[in-house]
C-alpha cells in the first residue's frame, strides 16, 4: 500500500509533475513565447519534419510516466508519439537534464503542423526527484 | 526544481496519481521500469497488458497512456477494459487492460531500450466527491 501523504502519493512521495505545451510552427522552431511552463524547460526545438526535442530545465533521476496530446484548429488524423529519451546525468557535476523527442505523426509519417493559435501540443511528465522507489 | 507545491489541488484533496512505465518485450512479459510498488503488469495477449493496482481505491477518476518508440511507427496505446472510469469499486483492486494497436489491430512491440509504454490512473481515496 502507498505510504505517501502528499497528493502525488500513488507512485512515490517525491514525484514532480512537469506539464508544458507549445505551438508548432510549421517547418520552423516553435516560438518560445508560445511555451507554457517556461521555468520547467530549457528549450523546445524542431529537429526534423514533425520532430521536436524537449530539453528539461532540471535534472531528475527518473522519468516515471508521460503523455502527450495535440489540439488542432481543424480535425486531422495526427497523433503525438514520444521518441528517444535521454535520461539526466546526475552525480558528478556537471549534471545534465533529460531530454526527449516528440514526434507528430500522420499514420506513421512525421508531419509538420502549421502555425495556428489553436494548434497546440501538450505533454506531461512525472519525474521522481530521488532514485528511491517507494 | 519544480515550482509546484500542491500539484493536484485543483482537482481535489483526496486524489492519488498512480503511474508507471514498462518496456514491452515482444511476446515475453514486459520489464517494469517504474511504478513497481503500486501495480502489477502482465502481458495478457498479443499487444495486451493488464495493469492491476493494489491497494483498492473507491473510485477511478481518469486514466492515460502513451507510447514511446525508437522509430516513428503507426502504433497507439489505449485502455480497452477495466472498471468503468468513475465507478465505485467497492474495495476490489482496479485492473485495466492496455492494448497496443496498429491500424486497429493488436500488435506486440519489440524489445528496445527506447520502446516504453507509460500509463497512469488518478484514483480518489474516498467515494466523496468535492
Amino acid at each position: 500500500m502507498s505510504k505517501i501523504l502528499s497528493p502525488l502519493l500513488g507512485a512515490g512521495n517525491d514525484l514532480v509533475l512537469v506539464c508544458l505545451s507549445f505551438l508548432p510552427n510549421g517547418a520552423s522552431n516553435p516560438v518560445s513565447t508560445g511555451f507554457t511552463a517556461v521555468n520547467e524547460i530549457s528549450s523546445i526545438t524542431r529537429t526534423g519534419v514533425g520532430a521536436y526535442l524537449i530539453k528539461f530545465a532540471e535534472a531528475y533521476p527518473q522519468l516515471v510516466s508521460k503523455w502527450a496530446d495535440i489540439s488542432l484548429n481543424a480535425v486531422a488524423d495526427l497523433k503525438c508519439q514520444f521518441g528517444a529519451y535521454t535520461p539526466a546525468t546526475i552525480g558528478t557535476p556537471p549534471t545534465s537534464p533529460a531530454q526527449i523527442v516528440l514526434n507528430v505523426l500522420a499514420v506513421a509519417t512525421p508531419t509538420d503542423v502549421a502555425s495556428n493559435a489553436n494548434n497546440r501540443i501538450s505533454c506531461g511528465f512525472i519525474f521522481r526527484r530521488t532514485t528511491v522507489e517507494t | 526544481m519544480s515550482k509546484i507545491l500542491d500539484p493536484m489541488a485543483a482537482a481535489g484533496r483526496d486524489l492519488v496519481v498512480i503511474c508507471g512505465s514498462f518496456a514491452p518485450q515482444g511476446t515475453n512479459p514486459p520489464t517494469v521500469l517504474a511504478g513497481k510498488a503500486e501495480a502489477v503488469i502482465a502481458r495478457a495477449n498479443v499487444g495486451q497488458f493488464t495493469v492491476t493496482i493494489d491497494p483498492p481505491y473507491p473510485e477511478c477518476v481518469s486514466t492515460w497512456a502513451s507510447v514511446q518508440l525508437a522509430a516513428p511507427t503507426n502504433i497507439v496505446i489505449e485502455w480497452v477494459s477495466g472498471p468503468t472510469v468513475g465507478s465505485v469499486l467497492a474495495g476490489s483492486k482496479w485492473t485495466g487492460t492496455l492494448v497496443a494497436t496498429t491500424a486497429g489491430a493488436a500488435a506486440d512491440i519489440a524489445a528496445d531500450p527506447q520502446n516504453v509504454i507509460s500509463w497512469g490512473v488518478i484514483m480518489r481515496r474516498t467515494s466523496f466527491e468535492r
